[in-house]
């Protein structure tokens, strides 16, 4: 079998191919829309939000109660001056609550003009993923949660519910 | 009457009455605070009296008072006692050093719960007793 075609030799024919399909791929990559996620966990399992809604990630600072407020605001903290408060998100998803750990973290977010801390028991992974990654949430997910959930998707073998902090803040702040 | 006053007829600073119940530091503006006194003096004072906690749930559990102190309170609908605990201070805040109330806390807490001051001593809360 020859080791020349016509168009060339045949290692070159197949380095040209090569090249092609590597340029094809890259503008699939760069088509592909991303988005950005803060993946955190809540009792073993992982939550996410969109990184665009999280301003700050803070280590657990003192928490300050704030007499009648609602069971899942914790209190209130100072962030270099500015107020902030604090949502227990386990508690008001339905979740048993977040285990003292030094893992835990506040993640101060902000959408609908309402801004304010979440407690998490760890942050996993802040990561770009294609927006057609997420898919609609399961059935499998109670009701009540599920009017919260933007979506879910697979990340390093587990299952990633993304929370839609639009809804959250809206539903605290009614 | 707080004296130094900027535009519009708002005070540049007020003068708050601290105080801590259950790890809670409480301010009450010191223009609505006539006297502060011992529980026993109170008790012959023949005045309607209330624990704070009634005015403002503190925790989940009974309250305790390590050192309790009494207020007489200048309301609108008279002057009565308030049993605090711990008095603290009472210290000059500035306006500008007060932010209202987180918006997630804002609509569910009693309306006397009006504004925050950040410090080095951690969060104090604002009470207005003329918004009971």
């Amino acid at each position: 079998m020859g080791n020349e075609s016509g168009g060339g030799r045949k290692s070159d024919l197949i380095l040209e191919e090569i090249s092609k399909r590597k340029e094809k791929e890259q503008v699939v990559d760069v088509e592909e829309e991303k988005v950005k996620v803060v993946i955190f966990s809540l009792r073993g399992d992982w939550y996410a939000f969109y990184g665009e809604r999280v301003k700050e990630i803070l280590p657990l600072v003192t928490i300050y109660p704030v007499p009648g407020a609602a069971d899942y605001i914790p209190g209130v903290i100072n962030n270099r001056g500015e107020i902030e408060s604090v949502i227990n998100i386990n508690r008001f998803l339905g979740l048993a609550d977040p285990a003292p750990a030094a893992t835990g973290r506040i993640a101060l977010a902000e959408a609908e003009g309402v801004r304010s801390g979440i407690l998490v028991d760890s942050i996993e992974e802040v990561l770009d993923i294609p927006v057609s990654a997420v898919k609609p949430p399961l059935d499998t997910i109670a009701k009540g949660v599920k009017e919260l959930v933007a979506g879910q998707f697979h990340y390093a073998d587990r299952q990633v519910t993304l929370l839609d902090l639009g809804r959250i803040f809206s539903r605290l702040a009614a | 009457m707080n004296s130094n006053r900027g535009e519009g007829g708002c005070p540049s600073e007020i003068r708050v009455f601290t105080f801590t119940i259950m790890g809670v530091r409480i301010g009450i503006d010191a223009d609505q605070v006539a006297a502060v006194m011992d529980v026993e003096a109170a008790a012959g004072r023949g005045l309607p009296i209330r624990r704070f906690e009634e005015l403002l749930p503190i925790g989940h559990g009974p309250v305790a008072y390590a050192a309790p102190k009494v207020l007489l309170v200048r309301g609108t609908e008279g002057t009565s006692l308030l049993v605090i605990d711990h008095p603290d201070d009472l210290a000059v805040v500035s306006v500008k050093a007060i932010q209202p109330l987180p918006p997630v806390i804002a609509g569910g807490c009693p309306p006397l719960l009006w504004g925050a001051v950040a410090g080095p001593d951690g969060v104090l809360l604002l009470v207005d007793l003329l918004r009971v």
